[in-house]
């Protein structure tokens, strides 16, 4: 068979004012363009899991478009981002009505199953691992089942690891590549729709495998940025030490996502400076304990959040830089919010901000609660969760206050003066180093 | 120093922070178009060579610095070539 995988890419942010500022502001939808642009590992893997004797066509669409002709596929995949799963469902629609059979997986279509099912001979709910050879044999014999569920445990380990198929990726141009080291975070926060939703526990790849599909990802492509694609990659510091020291000899530079507690080991920061880690992108959603209360189940980051700016001080002193997120409109914001992370980030020396807007994906604790209060704005609005725009009635505020609050903000911390500020600190904490 | 001695060292640091062949890299290429030099490896050269050939690029044309030879030519203006 001749099998399509086709990724859906590329977020626009719907609201006209906020699209209007990324035209104006250096680096605003800055990190959503980079996700944007990275490619689909969940159909890398995907194309491993396909049989051999089955040829695997990965395609990458950043917009959809109704009059151009199908391209012939004897079976189709698709995967999609929540704010691209309607223009999912639309092409997934027309190569039905083609007669050409449509899978529909990934972690939108894992949260909201039934809607999936709509648009789709079949659907994968959880990772493909454990699911997907068995669907393509099923295909094969005309015995397509409606309904496949992967595993949500043990995918790092035999016999359901493979490693993704980074040739496909071979003469197309990335900023960045991606290689995954765990799925999962036990964190837990209410808003996260990343992969601790298709799994059941944190998982941890072993080392010498994330080595292996790195130096595989590395042969196709003389691009040496890497992003590990994870929810929180250094969880546990003794697992985070060993892979350091075992990519550090690799030449690489690289980012990925972890949470605060890396500032509590000087040895593991001393790690990442040498294994050449650029940035870790850490999610301190608002500046102050009282904001963080039910946050995430344990109040963990609200613990840790009176460490934030000596933690931040020692990361970036090493000179890899802290992405720092922040979430607004968390049930605890009144409009003073904007000013306080203004501050924050000032006083931080942040090297780079992500700010976003409380977003409650389908399927997570946040879209749930939200919805039983009455609080989300419309039924539906899967093209809005862009993380920019606003789509529930905020609790300490008006959602006017948030927009326009997100909108000043935006313009005070991603105006040239501050990314020039920004930039300048960097500098000198390299010149430092050196 | 001479320019192409400049140019050599202006490489070598370069080659530090880019991790990528530029046997093929020509003076008036885009570093960050044509080599694909990201913005915080961008910096991480210019605090490179601020520190060794004793420079101070303006920060508001930090930006602007995306040539072997631009890079050359402000340092000869700065008249440290013979700093590193």
């Amino acid at each position: 068979m001749r099998i399509g995988l086709i990724a859906m890419s590329g977020v626009r942010v719907r609201t006209p004012e906020l699209a209007a500022l990324g035209v104006t502001l250096p680096q605003f939808v800055n990190r959503g363009q980079v996700i944007a642009s990275l490619p689909s590992l969940g159909l890398l893997t995907v194309a491993a899991l396909t049989p051999p004797e089955d040829e695997v066509v990965y395609r990458e669409i950043q917009e959809v478009n109704p009059n151009e002709p199908l391209e012939p596929f004897d079976l189709v995949g698709i995967s999609s981002f929540t704010a691209q799963i309607d223009e999912a469902y639309g092409l997934a629609d027309r190569y039905r009505a083609a007669s050409v059979p449509v899978v529909l997986g990934g972690l939108h279509v894992s949260l909201v199953p039934d809607e999936a099912a709509g648009h789709a001979d079949s659907i994968v709910v959880n990772g493909a691992e454990g699911a997907w050879s068995r669907l393509v044999d099923d295909a094969r014999h005309g015995q397509l089942q409606p309904r496949y569920a992967g595993l949500r445990a043990g995918v790092f380990e035999a016999p359901a690891y493979v490693q993704p198929r980074f040739e496909l990726l071979r003469g197309r141009p990335y900023n960045r590549l991606t290689v995954q080291t765990s799925r999962g975070c036990p964190l837990d926060c209410e808003f996260c729709a990343a992969s601790l939703r298709i799994t059941s526990a944190f998982q941890q790849k072993p080392v010498p495998l994330v080595v292996e599909e790195i130096r595989a990802a590395h042969a196709v492509t003389d691009q040496p940025f890497f992003e590990f694609a994870d929810d929180n990659t250094f969880l546990n510091k003794k697992w985070g030490k060993e892979f350091l020291q075992a990519i550090a000899p690799l030449g690489l530079s690289w980012f990925t996502e972890t949470d605060i507690s890396v500032a509590d080991d000087d040895e593991l920061l001393d790690l990442l400076a040498d294994s050449g880690c650029r940035q870790l992108l850490i999610g301190l959603e608002s500046p102050s304990a009282d904001d963080l209360t039910g946050v995430d189940p344990h109040n963990w980051k609200q613990r840790h959040s009176s460490r934030y700016l000596e933690a931040i001080d020692k990361i970036q002193s090493r000179g890899v830089t802290v992405n720092g997120c922040f979430v607004l409109g968390l049930d605890n914001h009144t409009p003073e919010i904007f000013g306080r992370v203004k501050e924050f980030v000032e006083r931080s020396q942040l090297l780079e901000v992500q700010l976003t807007v409380l977003t409650p994906f389908p399927g997570t604790p946040l879209y749930d609660r939200l919805g039983r209060e009455g609080r989300l704005l419309r039924p539906r609005y899967w093209d809005r969760c862009t993380l920019f725009d606003v789509n529930y009635r905020p609790r300490g505020m008006t959602v006017e206050q948030l927009e326009e609050g997100l909108r000043w903000l935006f313009g005070e911390i991603y105006n040239e003066r501050e990314y020039t500020r920004r930039k300048r600190h960097y500098m000198e904490i390299v010149k430092r180093r050196l | 120093m001479s320019d192409r001695d400049v140019e050599q060292r202006l490489r070598a640091m370069l080659g530090e922070v880019s991790r990528q062949d530029l046997s093929r890299l020509g003076q008036d290429d885009d570093l960050v178009l044509e080599l694909g030099l990201d913005s915080l490896a961008a910096l991480r050269l210019l605090a490179a060579v601020e520190k060794r050939f004793d420079v101070r690029f303006p920060d508001e044309q930090l930006g602007d610095f995306r040539t072997l030879r631009r890079l050359r030519d402000f340092i000869r203006s700065a008249g440290k070539e013979g700093v590193a």
